[in-house]
């Protein structure tokens, strides 16, 4: 059995190693509402999904599996941040509990590597899933102690709640999950065109060719544009560095002129939660130093005895 | 009206007078058939009779040519009259080639035709082992022996005649419905017809024009719905349901429920409570492309005349009732039941369309999506009595759209969404709709999303020549999505032209989608009600596809139309013409006869556990109240599947008893050994 | 059949074909459903702009064309799964790309980013390693200057699951192989 409200928190590369205000604000969050996070000594990249998996799917299965098998000596349920990870994590996670032929393949050579073996005991959460429907709208709302008033561009990502029906989330045409939540925060989400569309950077697309993936890039942030948002909400650092690299590549080589704040979700949440904003780390991001979270501070009511 | 029953004298035993009646010594006559070299060119027929001569109670034992021949039948005839062979054997070829053959001899000759068994030594010996004829020899043997231990306790099966009644339930007024009343009320036979609607004619009256000669299909139909609205053995009931029924084939009894109309059958349908209604509501007849009153006949000619109140909507203002001129408005009226009995069942109950809310990239349905239509809806559009005069127009903004876009296999040939199978008749009206608008506004654009164009049979490739031919576009490629601007709020549907290569997005202000033919509502209380299977994809299930499309797997009840799959208004009337006919046999011979090969109970083994009747598919055991099972022998199909599920052995199948069918087995493993 | 055909042939032959190539490939019996009605190729984000045909790379593998592995086109996906979510006949485009990609590395079809990142997987554990930047970045926010993965450990000296990574994963053709061919 796994521990309860304890979390195994997986890091993953881009988190840590370029966008760490993303820790700290996911450490805050979930810390505040009464989990207990662990570090996963020893972690990998989980691996990518549309890098690894496409030079040799046994290998992405036996290093994701790798990483299954430190939160389960922990005893405890894996959270991430990044719709990659999820990706991976959750996907091989669930195959090696189904199909036992692959279970042994893989349990073969995590020998070879390093002794390890894949039970399938723990279960794979992505922050935005676990706040969105475990915390929920109804609870976070008596844990925020600043409202915003602002409108965001928000930005789901592909491999949160694709393919359906392996992830079981929710609807992959029409989701509600993010905007419901952050709604309680002061947070409107406005709709423009294309919404759901990939941001461009996966798939090993980013690094085979930086070209193509800007171009897609560009589309979503001609359309971003028209609707002029506050910031831009992701839920995962990939999209998070797409949308900053992006903007600017597009500023510097497509004559535009971009500044929009890319906010992650775990960011938007700890600064409600009462993080200070120095701690959000835009100053360490390019785009939108500027901005400014504000928002009304919330009183909270005495209570009567 | 009421509905004389004839009734011809209970029931009748057909057999002759058999001296078998009395249970005796079984004398077997056993004949070996060469078949020519067929089976005489690998089994030694000559040995297989020698040996058969040597097993107990086997009084005479031949071989011979053609067993089927007439000297070979009269062999077998003459055992039986000058030998007193009272069982035969002939191993020969295959139960189905001549089992018959055979039974009908025996039985010209006295003999009950059970007597006889059929082993079959040619498909299952001498034509499968051609080069081990000595196997075969010794095979053909076990099998002669088990033929021969299977024969000594066959006893008589009667077959009964069971009167029937002369009468017949429609269910469904569509057409299928209605041409089935109809051929049936020709034939002399009073029918019950009985509409779950408050009108009739089904889906064929909301129709624009019929493929492929674009005839108005409410002309086409008049005929019939006012032949039989007026038929003097038809008794229409409209808003009915069955409520039960029981019995079996030749003797139903139905019990029906008719809902309220609370209208008396003196309104004149002047019209007048409607047109002074407060409340409106859109219009299910017209696919919800207008709006009805909550007192309201659901378009101008339809039958009955009679308006009906909707109570659900209705805020009991009292103003129909009080503008009536004859007041026929009657708050007070009560659901009404009506039992009556029938030889046969005719299941004409149609279709619904698919809602496609499910495919959720298309947005049917969803705010802001409001000219994302179906075809039905397109089809009362263009109606000659449609709310919009017959014009195309968008229903978010009420303008004649520039750019059509229909969209085909909605919720059709999807293993994710929707069913896997194809409707067959979307291709058909989408190229007719499509026709017709492009003719009506040759500025419009008009184009066709497919996978495949499927139009077969005789003027449909023409039909889609003709739309060609007029300038509508057709582009192979299934959209993946209808996107919307949020700012312009333009519909642009996102399709790649496979025959080029080229992903496009096509410009749309009305999309219509052609969507699939789906099982009715309620199809699954009626079938379970009616007791008859229904296919994997929800439709009632036939008997057999190719035989016998219109039986369904219970006997005495047929399926008419669309109830049984999809298919279109011609397949639908032949379809229903040959129900009728099927359902009208038992009914103008006036008797049914069956053979009584049912399944007998030990009430002393049986322990009540019900098992036998959770098997039986045609329903044919019935249950008490105290737990007791009993045998409805005219519903019985002698398929036998109560027997294995029995705990006890107490339920025996006649002729296929479990010690019959172990000393069969005995000597096909070689036993060689007799069961007491 | 003369120089001359040979050199400039339009049309292909049977012989062209080899669709037994694909005989293990995953699900293989679903991706022969495939009906070309072309559901993906309007979905794909990336072929709305390149030369990628999700819709003619499935078709290639039905009928065996080798030529497909050689494709860079398929390297053009990004894994977006819309074509996986809207297929008609469950066929899963996206994994028939990614399985194609496997077989395109193992015959040394990778691109030279690509290479390099499995070389920082093995080197670092990371496909994305950390720079001096971001450690001082850590440690401005209250975090440890290196996070607890393989990385930290190796710079602590214990690199044996790395040394496992050189040894046993994404084993990869080497480059020089790929110029003899040529």
């Amino acid at each position: 059995m796994v521990k309860e409200k304890t979390f195994a928190f997986f890091l993953g590369c881009l988190m840590p190693n370029r966008y760490p205000a993303i820790e700290k604000s996911t450490k805050f969050v979930m810390e505040k509402l009464g989990y207990s996070i662990l570090d996963m000594e020893r972690a990998s990249c989980c691996p990518a999904p549309g890098v690894f998996r496409s030079f040799n799917k046994l290998d992405w299965m036996v290093a994701g599996a790798r990483n299954l098998c430190i939160a389960e000596q922990l005893d405890a349920d894996i959270l991430t941040v990044c719709n990659g990870c999820f990706g991976t994590l959750q996907e091989i996670n669930k195959h090696l509990k189904e199909n036992e032929e692959h279970k042994l393949l893989v349990n073969e050579k995590l020998k070879l590597i390093g002794g390890y073996e894949f039970k399938g005991t723990i279960n794979v959460r992505h922050v935005a899933e676990v706040l969105g429907y475990e915390v929920g709208p109804w609870g976070i709302e008596d844990m925020i102690v600043r409202k915003l008033n602002a409108r965001a561009a928000v930005h789901y990502g592909c491999h949160f709640l694709k393919p359906t029906r392996i992830r079981e989330i929710e609807s992959s045409e029409s989701p509600t999950i993010v905007e419901e939540f952050i709604e309680v925060l002061g947070v409107e989400s406005v709709r423009f065109k294309e919404q759901l569309t990939c941001c461009g950077a996966g798939g090993g697309l980013k690094a085979y060719s930086g070209d193509t993936s800007m171009t897609i890039f560009g589309e979503k942030m001609k359309n971003i544009d028209e609707v002029k948002p506050d910031f831009i909400l992701d839920i995962c650092p990939f999209c998070h560095l797409q949308f900053e690299t992006g903007q600017d590549y597009l500023n510097k080589n497509k004559n535009c002129n971009y500044d929009y704040p890319v906010i992650h979700l775990s960011q938007l949440v700890a600064y409600c939660m009462g993080m200070d904003q120095e701690f959000v780390g835009l100053q360490y991001q390019m785009m939108g130093r500027d901005y400014i979270f504000g928002g009304e501070e919330i009183k909270k009511e005495e209570e009567a005895i | 009206m009421t509905v004389k029953e004839e009734k011809i004298k209970d029931v009748e035993k057909v057999d002759k007078d058999t001296a078998s009646e009395k249970s005796e010594e079984p004398r077997i006559g056993v004949f070996v058939c060469h078949c020519g070299h067929n089976i005489a060119g690998t089994v030694d027929v000559a040995e297989v009779a020698e040996y058969a001569k040597t097993l107990p109670n086997v009084v005479k034992a031949e071989h011979y040519m053609f067993m089927c021949s007439k000297p070979g039948v009269q062999m077998v005839k003459d055992s039986i009259k000058e030998l007193g062979v009272n069982r035969t054997v002939v191993a020969s070829c295959s139960k189905n080639q001549h089992g018959k053959t055979f039974a009908r001899a025996i039985e010209e000759v006295g003999l009950n035709k059970h007597r006889h068994q059929q082993v079959n030594v040619r498909e299952y010996c001498s034509w499968v082992h051609q080069k081990e004829k000595n196997k075969a020899t010794q095979k053909a043997k076990q099998l002669v022996e088990a033929g021969v231990n299977r024969t000594r306790k066959l006893e008589d099966v009667e077959t009964q005649k069971i009167s029937t009644t002369k009468a017949a339930l429609v269910i469904g007024a569509g057409i299928a419905g209605l041409r089935a009343a109809n051929d049936l009320a020709e034939l002399g036979i009073p029918v019950y017809l009985i509409e779950k609607e408050s009108t009739i004619g089904g889906h064929m009256t909301r129709l624009n024009k019929t493929f492929p000669t674009l005839e108005c299909p409410q002309c086409s139909i008049s005929p019939l719905t006012n032949g039989v609205a007026n038929h003097p053995l038809i008794e229409l009931y409209t808003n009915a349901q069955v409520k039960e029924i029981e019995g079996s084939m030749g003797n139903f009894e139905i019990e029906i429920e008719i809902k309220p109309r609370y209208v008396k059958d003196n309104c004149t349908s002047c019209g007048e409570c409607a047109a002074h209604c407060p409340v409106e509501v859109p219009s299910e007849w017209d696919m919800g492309m207008s709006m009805r009153n909550a007192i309201y006949k659901a378009y101008p000619q339809a039958i009955p005349a009679t308006y009906v109140r909707d109570k659900k909507n209705c805020i009991e203002c009292n103003t129909c009732i009080n503008i009536c001129p004859v007041q026929a408005v009657d708050f007070s009226m009560q659901p009404e039941t009506k039992k009556f009995k029938v030889g046969s069942i005719v299941v004409a109950a149609g279709y619904d369309e698919y809602d496609p809310t499910e495919i959720e990239p298309y947005h049917y349905g969803q705010d802001g999506y409001e000219d994302v239509i179906t075809q039905l809806k397109l089809e009362r559009m263009l109606s000659p009595t449609s709310l919009t005069n017959s014009e195309v127009l968008r229903p978010s903004d009420g303008k004649i759209p520039k750019n059509v876009v229909m969209i085909q296999c909605v919720g059709s040939r999807n293993d994710q969404v929707g069913n896997p199978y194809c409707t067959g008749v979307c291709c058909k009206y989408a190229i007719k709709n499509a026709r017709i608008v492009k003719e009506m506004y040759p500025d419009t654009n008009v184009t066709i999303c497919y996978i495949d164009i499927r139009t077969p049979g005789l003027n449909f490739e023409e039909l889609y020549k003709s739309a060609q031919e007029v300038g509508v576009r057709f582009i192979r490629g299934r959209p993946s999505e209808i996107v919307k601007d949020p700012i312009s709020g333009e519909l642009r549907v996102i399709v790649e032209d496979t025959l080029s290569q080229t992903p496009l997005q096509l410009k749309a202000d009305l999309v219509v989608l052609s969507a699939a033919m789906v099982p009715p509502e309620g199809i699954g209380p009626l079938g379970s009600k009616l007791h008859v299977l229904r296919s994997k994809e929800g439709f009632l299930k036939e008997f057999h596809i190719k035989m016998n499309p219109t039986l369904s797997s219970k006997g005495g009840i047929f399926l008419a139309g669309t109830i049984q799959g999809p298919k279109d208004i011609s397949e639908t009337v032949a379809h229903a013409g040959s129900a009728a006919a099927l359902a009208a046999a038992p009914l103008v011979k006036g008797y049914i006869e069956k053979e009584m090969l049912v399944p007998a109970i030990d009430y002393e083994l049986c322990v009540n556990c019900g098992l036998c009747k959770t098997v039986c598919a045609p329903a044919a055991i019935d249950i008490d109240e105290n737990g007791v099972p009993s045998v409805n022998e005219v519903a019985c199909k002698s398929c036998g599947m109560c027997m294995p599920v029995c705990p006890t052995a107490a339920i025996q199948l006649i002729n296929f008893r479990d010690d019959q069918l172990l000393d069969e087995i005995i000597a096909v493993s070689g036993g060689g050994a007799i069961c007491e | 059949m003369s120089d001359v055909e040979e050199q400039h042939r339009e049309y292909k032959m049977d012989e062209d074909f080899d669709p037994k190539f694909f005989k293990d490939i995953e699900r293989k019996s679903n991706i022969w459903k495939c009906i070309q009605c072309g559901s993906c190729t309007a979905s794909c984000e990336s072929g709305r702009w390149t030369a990628l045909k999700t819709r003619s790379i499935v078709r290639k593998v039905v009928l065996g064309d080798l030529s497909v592995l050689k494709d860079p086109d398929i390297w053009l996906c990004t894994t977006c799964y819309q074509c996986y979510e809207r297929c008609p006949r469950d066929v899963r485009p996206t994994d028939v790309i990614m399985e194609l990609r496997n077989y395109a590395t193992k015959l040394g079809n990778i691109s030279p980013n690509h290479r390099a990142v499995v070389g920082y997987l093995k080197n670092t554990g990371h496909a994305v390693p950390i720079n001096d930047e971001v450690k001082k970045r850590r440690v401005e926010l209250g975090l440890e200057e290196l996070p607890p993965t393989l990385y930290k450990f190796k710079q602590e000296g214990e690199d044996k699951d790395l040394k496992n990574f050189e040894k046993h994963m994404f084993p990869l053709p080497p480059v020089e192989e790929e110029e003899e061919k040529k």
